[in-house]
């Protein structure tokens, strides 16, 4: 039913959802965390190694990103959760810088020159979704609970937070190492996909495609994503010829105009209110009646 | 020996034209507690339009004058761009939105001078590149003046931020935005001339960078952008006297490691050496002197 | 709970729906010729298989470059010298009577951008040629494999070409096969001993150059690697480059380098002491008048190779030249210009020689009929002399310049 060129769109859309949601959850925490592309860069490493040299089926190498990427996201994020503020983000970006210099260096990855041969996956979109709605309800769930209220305190004020007894370091440790099994699963789907890796890939570019994804979405609501991703990536992609050359602009004017106009993105949270409750309203009101 | 001089003399002048660019942003974080990520897009602009005016006018004196002019201006127009994220506070976004416009402005150079590629300047543009060399070690007076201008940039920047009034009203409106106006500093005008002052000081350090360097071309924002901010963040933000002392080291640092570090694991050792220092002293390396 | 229930079984619904698609798509994995029917062009007459009738109203090609970013400099006069080829063809009544038309994409220089452009093409087309990057070219060419469509991009190392065989080939000559054949005629011509290689490491091409000099120079020449010193793209002084590279105290300096940083180390390399500019040599990578532009004096006698020749003798290439010259203002030099030229005249050979119909029925035997024809070629008569195909790679032999007055002259 699909042809190739939308089962493509779609796995590519559903990896920046995946690496936005990676990034909105430190964000949630009150941190711009750089470290998605580089926790990505990781879990595509780790799943393309493993199913080139032994063949192992892409949920396996999936877990594996996600192991790898949790230990080498939690390391980090040990330092990052003393900083806040721009020097996260701008220190984390370091890491990027870093990790392309070490995967340059080391030839059973492929050096320079990249690695290919990544098998191939023929149900890689049903797996995408399935891990796409796994995420998504885990996410939901998160928003939603004991340590996402945590999160939002941290953000809204960090010595407030603490006051009232949240341990605002380990919490933020959690945040980060979080957003890293995010990426490194995003970064499997996307060795899948595309089966060849190189160091350029996990670059600069694509991290600021993915902030400009979060912040014209909605950086406080899951849900920006979901609209954010597909809208941009195709304004990359599907311009017609004749105004090819202006793609750049148009993204980068859009993103300033999301900034200066829409201090919340596009979907806001008072959006995603109004939507629950009239889904909830109906409900709540039954149940009142039933009380009564 | 002589390689060793000569590196350090190489470190000293690539330091020396950092060190102005971090003095540009910190004034901008000083004026309007923003990172104004753009502002090294800006100064490569300039050296754009200085190719361009001496490619029309032949006369070195009209083309300073246009990028005199289109720094000012260029720096100035950005400035209602950030104004509505400074009122409200979000700090954040400033990077995000200052790397939208870097954008554009990169584009504007890829697209619109000398087909993209790299533009050479006369020797009549570069009047002070009066090069001596003994052996391997060369260094040439644009190098002297680029590290005396850091210097007498900083010393007046000190002086008319810590002790004029208006300086003191940019600071007081960076620091605390609503006692600010309560106190009567009027909230545009301060900005544009913060701003203005600002575009002066680029288009500095675009023609301090012909004489130097020579040559321009669209990458090199982006490549001074990112070295920039780290050193920023790395001596801490809108620390004047750190900004210029960081800068200058790490010209240096950067000119040993190439020389004397395996190659291949120059970029790894150095970011890492950033990020490590970052997250030790968030505040940055100079925080605790400056406080003194 | 009632809510959780009708949640999942919704989720289960969409699965289902999904793993529905994703099963029909299989058959096009089928490499059985004639399962693709999704082929929108033309419905015209001909449906037996009257070979040699075609099948299409006009011959639509599909080329990749990056129009935008930080190459499009070269990317965009890849472009125009396809568009040009097929105006020249058309001009000659087209290709077995049909005009071909070419339908430009940019992949921006990024991965991504370039498979997600070519994976909506597969489908559908014949035949692909670009990208015109390397590490584009490899983030497309498992997609173009796994369809069975030929493609002609920059798949400058056998592996890769080999591991896909016979869909992709190069545009270009192999760009370290090159760089070792002009470095090995540079030493042998001037005796060198030891050299220092300078190459940019983030460059897929001129790491392998690197690995090769590594592996053969010495056996080739009899000269050494002494040192190797990396310079990043951007890197904004070149001055400790060169310094490290003088510590190494080797006779000759190999510049395997783009235009930019090349022009940049040239410089230091002369202002600190290198007095002979014919120990300097750099590649086509550099090749240019931006590289003329930095340099000025310095490149007066410095050596470099390059994949075409822009002072090529004939009526066809000065032409193009003058083509060339009016829409960017100077002559071409890079080596894409000759590469998607030539393409699109092979294809034309191509398709005249195997008797291509463009029939929709016969996509894919047609697909793999062209992709054998140009992995191993006969000869083609292209724009600056006859070459041909051979594995995959283009055979052409590198061409030495000296810079002599501010211009490439040819050294015999």
């Amino acid at each position: 039913m699909f042809s190739t060129g939308t089962t493509y769109f779609l796995i590519l859309v559903i990896v920046y959802i995946l690496l936005v949601w990676g990034a909105l959850i430190p964000f949630r925490a009150g941190l711009l965390y750089n470290g998605t592309v580089y926790c990505m860069a990781i879990g595509g490493y780790v799943a393309g190694f493993l199913s080139k040299n032994f063949d192992l089926p892409f949920i396996v190498c999936v877990l594996a990103a996600i192991l790898v990427g949790l230990i080498l996201g939690f390391i980090p994020a040990l330092g990052f959760a003393r900083t806040n503020g721009i020097v996260t983000a701008i220190s984390s970006m370091a890491l990027i810088f870093i990790l392309e210099s070490v995967i340059r260096n080391l030839d059973f990855l492929g050096g320079s020159t990249g690695m290919t041969g990544i098998h191939k996956e023929n149900h890689l979109l049903l797996w995408a979704v399935i891990l796409l709605i796994i995420f998504g309800v885990f996410l939901y769930r998160l928003n939603n609970s004991r340590i996402g209220r945590a999160w939002e305190a941290i953000q809204t004020d960090p010595q407030m937070a603490q006051s009232l007894g949240v341990n605002t370091f380990w919490m933020t440790v959690a945040a980060l190492t979080l957003s890293s099994v995010f990426s490194a699963t995003a970064g499997a789907v996307y060795a899948f996909n595309m089966r060849v890796l190189y160091p350029g890939t996990f670059s600069f570019t694509f991290l600021l495609n993915i902030m400009t994804m979060l912040f014209v979405g909605g950086r406080y609501t899951q849900w920006g994503a979901i609209i954010s991703c597909p809208l941009l990536w195709s304004i990359s992609v599907f311009m017609p010829t004749s105004i090819q050359k202006l793609s750049n602009y148009i993204y980068a004017v859009i993103l300033i105009l999301i900034l200066m106009l829409r201090p919340e993105g596009i979907v806001t949270r008072r959006m995603t209110n109004k939507v629950k409750n009239f889904f909830t309203a109906k409900l709540s009101r039954r149940r009142q009646g039933a009380k009564a | 020996m002589e390689s060793f001089i000569a590196q350090l003399i190489n470190g000293l002048s690539t330091g020396g034209i950092y060190a102005l660019i971090v003095l540009g942003m910190n004034l901008l974080m000083l004026v309007r507690n923003i990172v104004h990520h753009s502002f090294s897009h800006i100064c490569v602009l300039n050296m754009c339009i200085g190719w361009l005016a001496f490619g029309y006018t032949q006369n070195v004196l009209l083309a300073f004058l246009a990028m005199f002019a289109c720094g000012v201006l260029v720096t100035v127009a950005t400035e209602p761009l950030f104004r509505p994220l400074s009122k409200r506070g979000a700090d954040l976004e400033t990077i995000v939105l200052a790397m939208g416009v870097g954008i554009i402005i990169t584009e504007i150079i890829a697209q619109l001078f000398n087909n993209g590629q790299m533009m050479t300047f006369s020797d009549e543009m570069r009047v002070l590149n009066v090069g001596f060399s003994f052996g391997t070690v060369t260094f040439s007076l644009a190098n002297i003046v680029a590290l005396v201008a850091c210097i007498v940039v900083a010393v007046f920047l000190v002086w008319y931020l810590f002790k004029t009034a208006n300086g003191r009203a940019m600071r007081a409106m960076a620091q605390n935005l609503r006692v600010a106006k309560m106190l009567g500093v009027p909230f545009g005008k301060t900005g544009v001339l913060g701003f203005g002052i600002a575009g002066l000081l680029s288009a500095c350090i675009g023609i301090i960078c012909i004489m130097c360097l020579g040559y321009a071309n669209a990458e090199m924002g982006d490549t001074f952008a990112t070295k920039a901010v780290i050193l920023m963040l790395f001596a801490g933000q809108g620390d004047i006297k750190g900004g210029i002392l960081s800068s200058i080291l790490m010209g240096v640092v950067e000119a040993m490691a190439l020389a004397y570090l395996p190659g291949r694991w120059t970029e790894a050792i150095f970011y890492g050496f950033i990020m490590i220092v970052i997250i030790i002293k968030p505040n940055g390396l100079f925080a605790k002197k400056a406080a003194n | 709970m009632k809510k959780v229930l009708a949640l999942i079984l919704a989720l289960a619904l969409c699965l289902g729906m999904l793993a529905g698609c994703q099963g029909e798509t299989q058959p096009s994995e089928n490499p059985d010729p004639g399962t693709e029917t999704s082929q929108p062009s033309t419905p015209s007459g001909g449906e037996g298989d009257e070979a040699g009738e075609v099948a299409v109203d006009e011959w639509v090609i599909p080329v990749l470059s990056a129009r935008t970013g930080a190459v499009s400099y070269v990317g965009e006069p890849a472009i125009w010298a396809a568009e040009y080829a097929a105006q020249v063809i058309n001009e000659q009544g087209g290709i077995r009577g049909v005009p071909v038309r070419v339908e430009a994409y940019d992949t921006e220089f990024s991965g991504e951008v370039g498979a997600q452009i070519v994976s909506g093409l597969v489908d559908d087309s014949l035949f692909i040629v670009g990208c015109m990057a390397a590490p584009v070219s490899l983030a497309i060419s498992t997609i173009v494999a796994d369809a069975k469509v030929p493609n002609v991009g920059s798949y400058s190392y056998q592996e890769i070409r080999d591991e896909n065989a016979p869909y992709l080939s190069g545009y270009m000559s192999d760009s370290e096969m090159g760089d070792l054949a002009a470095a090995t005629e540079w030493i042998k011509e001037n005796g060198y001993k030891k050299i220092v290689l300078f190459y940019t490491p983030s460059d897929t091409s001129q790491a392998a150059t690197k690995k090769l000099f590594d592996e053969q120079l010495t056996e080739a020449t009899g000269a050494e690697v002494v040192g190797t010193v990396e310079v990043e793209t951007g890197t904004v002084d070149c001055g400790p480059a060169a310094v490290q590279a003088l510590g190494y105290d080797a006779d000759a300096y190999f510049v395997c380098m783009r235009a930019d940083e090349a022009g940049k180390v040239i410089n230091e390399l002369r202002s600190r002491g290198v007095d002979d500019p014919a120990t300097i040599s750099a590649t086509f990578a550099g090749f240019g008048s931006t590289l003329l532009d930095i340099c000025g004096d310095n490149a007066e006698g410095i050596y470099i190779w390059n994949k075409l020749d822009p002072n090529y003798d004939s009526d066809e290439w000065r032409t193009l030249v003058e083509a060339y010259t009016e829409e960017f203002g100077e002559g071409p030099s890079a080596p894409p210009v000759t590469g998607y030229y030539n393409t699109l005249i092979a294809f034309k050979q191509c398709v005249e020689e195997l008797g291509i119909t463009g029939d929709p029925e016969k996509l894919q035997e047609e697909r793999d009929a062209i992709a054998n024809w140009f992995y191993n070629s006969p000869e083609i008569d292209g724009i600056q002399g006859t070459f041909s195909w051979v594995n995959g790679a283009m055979m052409t032999d590198p061409l030495m310049f000296r810079v002599e007055n501010g211009e490439y002259v040819a050294v015999d």
